[in-house]
């Protein structure tokens, strides 16, 4: 029997649909007039509101799951890694989101400290905190439950399927490790640090992918547990993020024709939802443990 | 060596070196406030099972059980109890095997405070 999401989960999800109804009704507008405009304020108002709110629910509840488990506890250090991760994600995402763009409610612009070379500088650090460093940090706490996963043996074996999905993986990332290599016996004056951070991105995505497919499998197999449901969200956020770097990559080289590719935008609001719901099981997990008894008295015979 | 097969040999060390009585018969008079406790009461009601004494005995064991796999369920899924429920078929002591098992699941996923609270929960009301 599947139990009920949680609340918060379901709060999470209601506000996404909405920002979705609203966001696809600007879509419709600029695919009928051709106009941007609608379509921009939405990401820059309730779209950035939507990032940064979702993330700091995210990193309340990380918070929570972590004081679940005593220090001494394995799951203690997952938790405080997801909880690191959640705030690169939710700094990052002030710097990316809000305190970078030239925007009316941004409190720089506000104080008027917002200088013009300014927001590049914070772009900078908003994209290496939510990219390279979130990624880090995400990967050391899934690898540590895959681990504890494998040592109570629930993790289960991979399909041939998933063995191909992994092995495509590990192809593309070698294919972008060779680009960065012809980037580097090139010219390398024009590099940036921002960029040569940001090349972590791309092996450090190949890996929380593998870290997924092994996650989701572990979920198939063990059924729909808030537990299994709690990890089954942190690799949909995986895999939400990969798609939306895809989409980001082919509309860089041109393969999404200019009408279809504001659709891909929406991906990552799907991927903070996912990533925000993972600790709302675990702590509504707790919270049923610790609710209600069997008050049934034991008849004999 | 599987963890399964060193839960076995655990069983088996814990069964031949056990005193013969140490330990309470009525464990839910235990208060439990501490993962010592928590022990203390998994291994008397483990014992319990292993031993098996008579038809009352199994059929309060009948309802511990029922509670332990639907608190399994419901934190883990129907696949993981039916993993857990395999792995033990076979093992001596069965249903103290599951019983351990799923502890093992609850305190590395839930944390030892929610496990003492499933536990307490498990074993209300039983005698």
């Amino acid at each position: 029997m599947k139990a009920a999401a949680p609340q918060s989960v379901r709060w999470l999800w209601t506000a996404l649909s909405i920002l979705l109804i609203v966001g696809l009704a600007a879509y419709v507008n600029f695919v009928l007039t051709g106009s941007y405009d609608p379509l921009v304020a939405v990401f820059n108002i309730p779209g950035s509101a939507f990032f940064i709110l979702v993330t700091a629910t995210e990193v309340t509840f990380a918070y929570r799951a972590r004081g679940l488990f005593e220090p001494a506890e394995p799951m203690h250090t997952t938790w405080t890694l997801i909880l690191l991760s959640a705030c690169c994600r939710l700094s990052g995402a002030a710097f990316t989101q809000a305190l970078s763009a030239p925007i009316s409610w941004n409190f720089l612009v506000i104080v008027k400290l917002l200088q013009p070379e300014r927001p590049q500088v914070l772009h900078s650090i908003g994209v290496i905190l939510t990219g390279p460093a979130a990624m880090a940090l995400l990967a050391a706490g899934l690898m540590r439950v895959l681990v504890l996963k494998r040592r109570l043996g629930i993790l289960g074996g991979l399909t041939l399927v998933d063995k191909s999905f992994i092995a495509a993986i590990l192809v593309f990332t070698v294919r972008q490790l060779m680009d960065i290599g012809g980037v580097l016996l090139g010219n390398r004056a024009e590099l940036t640090v921002t960029q040569v951070v940001l090349w972590f991105s791309d092996p450090l995505l190949a890996l929380l992918l593998i870290q997924a497919v092994s996650i989701r499998r572990s979920v198939l197999n063990m059924g729909q547990g808030l537990v299994a449901r709690c990890w089954g969200m942190m690799a949909l956020g995986v895999a939400f993020t990969s798609a939306g770097d895809v989409v980001l990559w082919a509309e860089t080289h041109g393969f999404i024709p200019v009408v279809i590719s504001p659709l891909g935008w929406f991906i990552w609001f799907f991927a903070v939802t996912a990533f925000a719901s993972a600790p709302c099981y675990q702590v509504q997990a707790a919270r049923e443990a610790h609710e209600g008894s069997y008050a049934v008295r034991m008849t004999h015979g | 060596m599987t963890w399964m097969q060193r839960l076995r040999a655990r069983l088996e060390q814990r069964r031949a070196t056990a005193a013969p009585a140490p330990l309470p018969d009525e464990p839910d008079g235990v208060t439990l406030t501490s993962p010592a406790e928590l022990e203390r009461l998994l291994t008397v009601w483990t014992r319990r099972w292993t031993r098996s004494r008579g038809k009352e005995s199994d059929a309060q064991w009948g309802v511990a059980r029922a509670r332990v796999e639907a608190e399994l369920r419901r934190f883990f899924g129907q696949g993981t109890l039916q993993r857990v429920q395999g792995a033990c078929r076979g093992a001596p002591g069965g249903g103290g095997s599951l019983l351990l098992a799923a502890d093992r699941l609850f305190v590395a996923f839930l944390g030892t405070r929610a496990t003492m609270a499933v536990t307490r929960k498990l074993y209300s009301n039983l005698q």
